[in-house]
């Protein structure tokens, strides 16, 4: 405590000082909205013809334990969660290697375009693969009918799991690009004499990759990875472009906006983000234990 | 930095000043720009006569994000707006928050009559839609096949020209498009399905009205549709995709509304000249033809500053002479049943003669009923239809879980025209 000098000549209040723009700025808008949030979801809001109540309950809650719609909801967010993120990191990896196999000057052009999935914007995404996929007029079934593959189009989104495997394919094409950048750059921070030296003990090129370079890599691919994972648990856009009011293909985030903007309820509605945001945490938390190993002991 | 600061201050001045100066209303009229113009001679000409003045707000071509944007405007302190224009389907959402309209001799006039919400007329019709039956003229006649009156006799005529045409080459079409999307505009094909036996989903007394089997089997016929007569991707169609399909000629029949009429005979249109429209069919031949009722009303916010004003422009954009001045410029079906037979209306709306049956019966979704609720019990609705039209087995289970459902939100939402909940009716509207 009395090593720096800096500390010691302030006075107590004034780190708190310097402190306070941001802190109010954050209370203003983090904490109110969210003390706001779980007052709404323990209030009465029955619907109908009648007024909200005074006083707190457990009503929202209730209801949203035994709602059909939020389960389902939460099923699919879940789902999408964990098939879209492996596979954009295992995309990514090897995407990654492949562009460090390419010269300094080829990797950036080859990264520029590669990148550009992951710029355009999730709604822009939705509309053009909801008209690729488009059963009459979309142009993958044109080209599936014209190779004489297909004889009819195929409804890609007409049943649940279809709906479900196209919000993963558009999701994996939007971000592995995001997922290869990051292990490209993780990929450059693997120290060279570490796997030369494995190299001269006889380790294979594979026996390099998976005993050297991926546990090095492995840091960065997990923070890579939680940051998509929560992405994937929030999405949004994807899920209320192509599917709108669907409850097949609904995600936590629209089912929440639908309760609070479509239908008004904004007790029933708080109830579910606060859930909403249970779920994304529950399933970050498992993820973290299971991607970072337990320290061991003697780790410095 | 002063000179910005003035300029706030005079944008400030400029908007609550007008706000304050006597007989100034704010209008949310329509989104298109040939309903924007005809909304825009109409309220100049109140506002000439009246001495008032009118600021006209163009409203977001997609519908669906309206509904909000009203709740929001009219759940503020001070109301941004005195009158807006509304969808039939947001009348029960929106009615705690909109101003009592007195009623007037020629409300009788009206059909739909004025939207009475808890004792209260809340909007007034202001222009109409139904859903109709469109099909390939040229196909019928070909076929010397009449325009099917009952469901059955659809599926059959749909199944045999599609049979029959493909034979010949055209493998692209279909018989029968409609829309089964998860969205409203499923809910309107389901009811036109039901029938005067089957429903509408809750009955008029407050009582839902589900599960039942007309309702059963008209989900099954429905069902048993797609892949035979209606491509699967009909689950995913609304009203514009099931008119593309259509109008690119690749489907005998088409269930819509009226605006597809004008679009399938405009030049362009590969089916031009080739279209017929008739009332939709029925589950059995004899019923008198019916459609879901699409009109569209007008209403005044609750907190409006100058209600009088406010009445007088509906009053006056709900006349008959503005009523007729649309039909003849804008072909809109005027919500006065008195104008359906005259001669003008009729030469500016040919198809009015065919339509008018329909007219006569419409069917109306339970609004009034489920009142705040009908949003989510039209969500609950729709996505249980859905689930049952692609599971084909599922009808008579879907039917009874949204019943169930039902009784469950009636309960809790207090719907009114049940006995017990007479005080809570009371304790809303005071």
């Amino acid at each position: 405590m009395s090593r720096g000098s800096l500390t010691h000549k302030m006075p107590a209040w004034q780190p708190w000082a310097l402190l306070l723009p941001a802190l109010a700025t954050l209370a203003a808008l983090v904490l109110v909205p969210f003390v706001q949030t779980v007052i709404l979801a323990f209030s009465h809001d029955p619907h109908g013809f009648v007024p909200a109540r005074p006083g707190a309950t457990f009503e929202n809650f209730h209801i949203l334990l035994g709602d059909p719609g939020w389960w389902r909801a939460a099923r699919t967010t879940v789902a999408f969660a964990l098939a879209a993120v492996p596979a954009e990191t295992a995309l990514g990896v090897v995407l990654a290697v492949l562009l460090r196999q390419l010269g300094r000057r080829p990797r950036g052009a080859v990264l520029a375009v590669m990148l550009l999935p992951w710029a355009v914007p999730g709604v822009v995404a939705a509309r053009l693969w909801g008209w690729m996929l488009n059963d009459q007029y979309g142009v993958l079934n044109a080209v599936l009918v014209d190779v004489g593959l297909i004889r009819h189009g195929a409804a890609w989104m007409a049943n649940p799991a279809g709906m479900l495997f196209v919000m993963v394919i558009v999701d994996i094409w939007q971000a592995t690009p995001f997922m290869t950048l990051l292990a490209l750059a993780g990929l450059q921070a693997v120290p060279p004499d570490v796997v030369n030296a494995a190299r001269m003990d006889g380790a294979s090129g594979w026996q390099c990759f998976v005993h050297v370079t991926l546990p090095l890599l492995r840091p960065t691919l997990a923070v890579a990875a939680l940051f998509r994972l929560l992405d994937a648990l929030r999405m949004f856009d994807l899920s209320s472009v192509l599917y709108g009011a669907d409850m097949n293909g609904m995600t936590l985030s629209v089912f929440v906006q639908m309760q609070i903007v479509q239908f008004g309820a904004a007790g029933y509605g708080a109830a579910s983000a606060l859930a909403t945001l249970g779920v994304i945490g529950l399933v970050a938390a498992l993820f973290w234990r299971c991607a970072i190993p337990p320290r061991r002991g003697g780790d410095r | 930095m002063r000179r910005g600061l003035s300029i706030i201050l005079a944008g400030c001045a400029l908007l609550f000043g007008q706000r304050a100066s006597a007989g100034s209303l704010t209008v949310f009229c329509s989104s298109s720009g040939a309903e924007m113009a005809l909304c825009r001679s109409e309220t100049q000409a109140w506002s000439r006569a009246t001495g008032n003045t009118v600021t006209l707000v163009p409203l977001l071509s997609d519908w669906g994000t309206i509904l909000p944007l009203y709740r929001q405007l009219l759940s503020a302190q001070k109301t941004m707006v005195d009158i807006l224009v509304m969808d039939g389907t947001w009348l029960g959402t929106l009615a705690p928050m909109l101003g009592t309209i007195a009623p007037a001799p020629d409300d009788g006039d009206l059909a739909p009559g004025p939207f009475v919400s808890a004792g209260r007329e809340v909007a007034l019709p202001w222009y109409r839609d139904i859903g109709l039956l469109f099909y390939r003229r040229d196909l019928l006649e070909k076929y010397r096949l009449p325009v099917p009156q009952s469901w059955d006799d659809l599926a059959a005529e749909a199944r045999t020209i599609q049979n029959a045409e493909r034979a010949h080459g055209d493998g692209s079409l279909w018989g029968y498009v409609w829309q089964g999307r998860t969205a409203e505009s499923l809910i309107c094909n389901a009811l036109e399905w039901f029938g005067p036996a089957g429903g509408t989903i809750v009955a008029e007394s407050g009582a839902v009205d589900l599960d039942n089997a007309d309702a059963r089997a008209a989900l099954a016929r429905a069902a048993g549709w797609i892949g035979t007569i209606s491509p699967a991707g009909v689950l995913s169609d609304d009203e514009e995709a099931a008119r593309g399909v259509f109008q690119d000629g690749h489907a005998v029949f088409m269930r819509n509304w009226v605006y597809a009429w004008a679009l399938a005979n405009d030049p362009q249109s590969p089916i031009a000249g080739k279209v017929g429209v008739a009332p939709l069919p029925r589950a059995r031949a004899s019923e008198p033809p019916r459609g879901v009722d699409g009109t569209v009303y007008l209403g005044m916010a609750r907190g409006t500053a100058h209600p009088a004003e406010a009445l007088s422009l509906m009053r006056y954009l709900t006349s008959r002479a503005v009523e007729r001045a649309r039909v003849v410029t804008g072909a809109y079906i005027p919500a006065r049943r008195s104008l359906l037979d005259e001669p003008d209306v009729r030469a500016a709306l040919p198809v009015l003669a065919t339509i008018r049956s329909a007219l006569l019966h419409p069917v109306l979704r339970p609004m009034a009923q489920t009142g705040v609720d009908y949003p989510r019990v039209a969500w609950l609705a729709a996505n249980g239809f859905h689930d049952a039209l692609r599971d084909r087995h599922d009808a008579p289970d879907t039917l009874h879980r949204l019943a169930n459902v039902f009784e469950v939100m009636a309960h809790r939402g207090q719907w009114p025209g049940r006995p017990a909940d007479k005080n809570a009716l009371q304790e809303k509207t005071e």
